[in-house]
């Protein structure tokens, strides 16, 4: 493989991961939106570090940016705590506001720079892996070393306050009352979201970092029933999204970006459809189940008031206010199950239909 | 006789959230193995004096003592069931993995519950008949399990000390039977348990001794004499006509242990 298009992947890989990682905490948090705002609002605090350090690979770029993306989480906290809006309307206030400072602030300053809309929403990952550095004698995108290094400590992270993050999430109170700071967790993983949101905002631009910290964990939320294992399927998913996209994007001849969000995106769409238990598909089969064996339930009550004698088909289906098709179907069920008889015109109840007959709380939960 | 050291003992708490008082000098003192009812209207403080004991809410003046030391310091004596629709029911997580949180406390940071820790998180399940589902995802229990679930992450603790919020509330009259057994048989283990509660008719039937409050105490002690026609009147503000309760004082212990209804206020 060409060393260019490996270390692309290489770049598009640990963005995902990362990204997924944060997103997994936005989503079980409520806090999707969270993503799209730090994606904006990191913005003002990139260019003051280029407007003072003048170099666009300056490590302060993702410090300041970081330090923005705070300052948002403070305003919003600030204007919640008045009470005076919703929370989601001072997410939106400040995340804009800090969004239009930060694009004056570039049309003044930086009009002759590399900072151009397109960048912002796009990123540059075709040409992410060209500006390399040397590291034991290997060259080494520099980009592929700041999401490695972001994604590292994002795992030390998880790694060692797992318990601590979930209890903080899912109980605060009782996280509080043992004497774990959730409040302070909760700050701490915001700034490492900030710091990753930057990062991946360099390589892969504003609407990927967004797609990839939300639409791999929300796949992940519909497969995963515990924590972890939510975290390992949106990493997988995002590892998936990369390796997709970018072929997709390679096969296209156009920026990888777009197919990746898009293949991300996709993977949601089909999780929302066919996830084994909260899936819409597998919703809806177990609703006409439970429907299915509500009518062949009601079948046999019907028939049990009217024995021993054989009831008329034609009688029986009047008793009921369903559809022909589904008398017949449920007819139908009740003769394969062997629990009627049908006889011409004329339907019985077997032994074993009155025995279920008999006990329709096992089957309906009554 | 020598003194008796009380399990809780709150001396001049007072929580305001902004500048608003909501609970007010508040001194409160409740001894081992007695199970105690908080009654009094909503924004009464009832909640809060639990929370703030624990830390969860900010104190503006006041201390606390667990079993004689300061609770920051005796963290593990204090078992938290905090109100069942204050978290996400969504929440990603198993049955068994709710009822293991109790134990994270006495693990502490960055270690992670093993193999004894989820044994005890299984004693507990099957102490609350929920052991069936241990590898159930939260989100698919009754209410009433949920409440028990709740009970059983506080049980793994095995704390000397209890503090239920509301546990009867969105539960069938079944389900609250059940958690009163329990409460009582944890109580008769030696256990002090304190309970918020919203139901005047069954404050007889549940509790050894009662606390009224309204933003401050207004009485507290054993029930039969803390929980009066007038205290009521007192705590609501109005008089509670038709609520059907009749305490007859059946249970009223003999000894009332040297603590008049008083007001404390005056």
């Amino acid at each position: 493989m060409d060393p260019l298009v490996f270390w692309t992947l290489m770049i598009a890989i640990t963005t995902a991961v990362a990204c997924a990682l944060c997103g997994v905490y936005l989503v079980v948090n409520h806090e999707s939106m969270v993503a799209e705002a730090l994606s904006h609002a990191v913005l003002p605090g990139i260019i003051v570090a280029f407007v003072i350090f003048q170099d666009r690979s300056s490590p302060w770029l993702i410090i300041s940016a970081g330090l923005s993306g705070l300052l948002m989480v403070w305003l919003v906290q600030t204007i919640r705590n008045t009470r005076l809006v919703d929370g989601d309307a001072a997410l939106g206030i400040v995340f804009s506001a800090l969004f239009s400072v930060g694009i004056i602030a570039a049309s003044q300053n930086l009009n002759n720079t590399h900072f151009h809309a397109h960048c912002i929403i796009d990123g540059n990952l075709a040409s992410a892996a060209l500006q390399t550095v040397q590291l034991l004698g290997v060259e080494i995108p520099r980009s592929f070393l700041v999401m490695a290094s972001v994604l590292v400590a994002l795992l030390v992270f998880i790694l060692f306050f797992y318990k601590e993050m979930k209890l903080a999430m899912f109980d605060a109170e009782l996280s509080q009352s043992f004497g774990f700071r959730p409040a302070l967790l909760h700050l701490g993983w915001l700034a490492l979201v900030s710091i990753t949101t930057v990062a991946a905002f360099e390589t892969v631009g504003s609407i990927l970092v967004v797609a990839l910290m939300i639409a791999p964990p929300a796949a992940g939320f519909l497969l995963g029933s515990r924590l972890w294992k939510m975290l390992v399927i949106s990493s997988l998913v995002g590892v998936f999204s990369s390796l997709v996209g970018f072929q997709a994007g390679y096969v296209l001849n156009i920026s990888p970006t777009g197919p990746i969000a898009t293949v991300a995106g996709l993977v949601f769409l089909v999780t929302v459809v066919f996830a084994p238990r909260q899936g819409v598909l597998a919703k809806a089969r177990l609703r006409q189940r439970q429907r299915s064996d509500l009518f062949q339930q009601l079948l046999l009550a019907r028939l049990k008031r009217d024995t021993p004698d054989a009831v008329g088909v034609r009688e029986l289906s009047d008793s009921v206010t369903w559809t022909d098709q589904q008398f017949r179907r449920a007819l139908t069920q009740c003769k394969n199950k062997g629990w009627v008889t049908e006889d011409g015109a004329t339907v019985g109840l077997t032994e074993q239909g009155k025995q279920v007959a008999d006990s329709p709380d096992e089957t309906l939960a009554l | 006789m020598p003194e008796v050291t009380p399990a809780l003992k709150i001396n001049g708490l007072t929580v305001a959230y902004d500048s608003i008082p909501v609970l007010w000098n508040v001194d409160l003192s409740i001894n081992p193995g007695v199970m105690m009812g908080v009654v009094g209207p909503n924004g009464a403080g009832k909640s809060t004096l639990l929370k703030a004991v624990l830390g969860v809410v900010p104190t503006l003046a006041g201390r606390t003592e667990v079993l004689g030391k300061r609770f920051t310091k005796n963290r593990q004596q204090i078992g938290y069931v905090p109100q069942r629709t204050s978290v996400d029911w969504d929440f990603p997580t198993t049955v068994l993995d709710l009822v293991t949180m109790g134990t994270y406390g006495s693990l502490g940071w960055v270690w992670r519950p093993g193999a004894k820790q989820r044994k005890q998180a299984m004693a507990a399940l099957e102490r609350f008949e929920l052991a069936e589902f241990a590898k159930r995802q939260i989100g698919e229990l009754s209410g009433g399990q949920q409440q028990r679930a709740f009970l059983a992450r506080a049980l793994v603790q095995n704390a000397p000390i209890y503090f239920l919020d509301e546990p009867f509330a969105g539960v069938d009259a079944t389900t609250e039977k059940a958690i009163v057994k329990l409460l009582q048989s944890l109580r008769d283990e030696g256990k002090t348990i304190v309970v918020v509660h919203h139901d005047l008719t069954t404050i007889c039937d549940y509790f050894d001794e009662i606390t009224l409050i309204n933003k401050k105490i207004i009485s507290t002690g054993p029930v039969s004499c803390a929980f009066t026609a007038n205290l009521l009147e007192k705590t609501y503000g109005g008089p509670i006509k038709n609520c059907g309760i009749d305490c007859g004082f059946r249970d009223a212990p003999v000894e009332l242990k040297g603590l008049p209804a008083e007001s404390n206020d005056a």
